[in-house]
């Protein structure tokens, strides 16, 4: 972003600094006399969850920390399919809907 | 890494607020002297383990950093409310707590995250088109814009109407945008603390902050045009 007006730029610069110095200056606030027995009346209502067991792996951290291994191979296999001459023929069929004699040929021929 | 936010103390600071409480037993008393006297990690240990009182030893020492926090994130009304929710959901997910960074990290990404949280709430539930600025807040403006020195700059950032300017400009950001803008240029913190405390990675907060920052120019350009003088 180029400026453009100088003095524009200026007006801009000194309001931001102005309202940054508003938000550092908002002063702490600090919580009411009965704010922790609230909190612990609310905390006393729920449960902790449990520390999953030793050894055991979360599935869903499993599907993600392998999604970028798996998108690799599955680029990697697709661009070695089609760099292939054989494929050609599967290729086109897939891509242009042709009958599925054709699709079932091409793939006895790989 | 570093993260801000005011977090820079022991983590053995010494509770001033009795650990259960005056009315419960003398044994729990005695535990709760100990309590006091152990590291955040281990008193997590302790209420993950089922000693669910010993959590408010944790509420004693880090009640003023997240008060800190949500009160430059929420309207003053709603940082009480909100700073419960930040304890509550701390306590009901203690257990994902993993002792890789400190606990007053973990919980200062849960106090940012909870105030997220919040405004995507906020912006979900509003029923009233953004208002304009108020003619007092148009008046801090015009005064700012005309005041050469910068001897009262401290008075003008103080002053009533800096705020209704300020939450003015935030509200017309999105949630995200808010969010960031809050952490990167409000409170200085560099893309890799915000991403952290968000759970976003660094890309999305640099594309993020870049969007906000043009929007708030865009609307402190507007103001500026509007009540600056030539």
């Amino acid at each position: 972003m180029k400026p453009s007006n100088p003095a524009r730029e200026e007006k801009i610069r000194k309001l931001f600094e102005h309202l940054q110095a508003a938000h550092r200056s908002r002063p702490a606030p600090e919580a009411g006399p009965s704010w922790r027995a609230g909190l612990m009346r609310a905390v006393s209502r729920s449960r902790p969850s449990e520390r999953p067991a030793a050894g055991s792996f979360p599935l869903d951290r499993l599907v993600w920390r392998t999604a970028m291994a798996a998108s690799l191979v599955a680029c990697l296999l697709v661009g070695y399919l089609l760099a292939q001459p054989e494929s050609a023929d599967l290729v086109a069929s897939l891509l242009f809907d042709d009958p599925a004699e054709t699709l079932v040929a091409s793939l006895s021929d790989l | 890494m570093a993260v801000r936010l005011g977090f820079g103390y022991a983590s053995r600071t010494p509770a001033s607020v009795s650990f259960l409480g005056g009315s419960r037993g003398g044994r729990e008393d005695v535990a709760g002297s100990m309590a006091q006297a152990l590291t955040d990690a281990e008193i997590v240990r302790l209420v993950v383990e089922g000693k669910t009182d010993a959590f408010e030893t944790l509420v004693t020492r880090h009640q003023a950093q997240v008060f800190k926090i949500v009160g430059r994130h929420v309207p003053r009304a709603q940082v009480e409310e909100v700073a419960q929710d930040v304890f509550v959901r701390a306590f009901t997910s203690l257990a994902t707590f993993s002792e890789r960074a400190p606990f007053h990290h973990w919980l200062a990404s849960l106090a940012v995250r909870t105030c997220y949280g919040f405004w995507r709430e906020a912006y979900r539930s509003r029923e009233t088109p953004m208002s304009a600025l108020s003619e007092e807040g148009q008046k801090w403006v015009e005064h700012v814009l005309t005041v050469q020195a910068d001897r009262s700059f401290h008075q003008q950032a103080a002053a009533q109407e800096a705020q209704t300017v300020l939450h003015w400009a935030l509200d017309q950001l999105s949630p995200e945008n808010r969010t960031v803008l809050t952490l990167v240029y409000l409170e200085g913190l560099s893309v890799r603390e915000a991403a952290a405390l968000l759970g976003w990675s660094q890309v999305n907060v640099k594309v993020r902050a870049h969007r906000a920052r043009l929007r708030l120019r865009t609307l402190l350009l507007g103001l500026a045009e509007e009540r600056g003088t030539p």
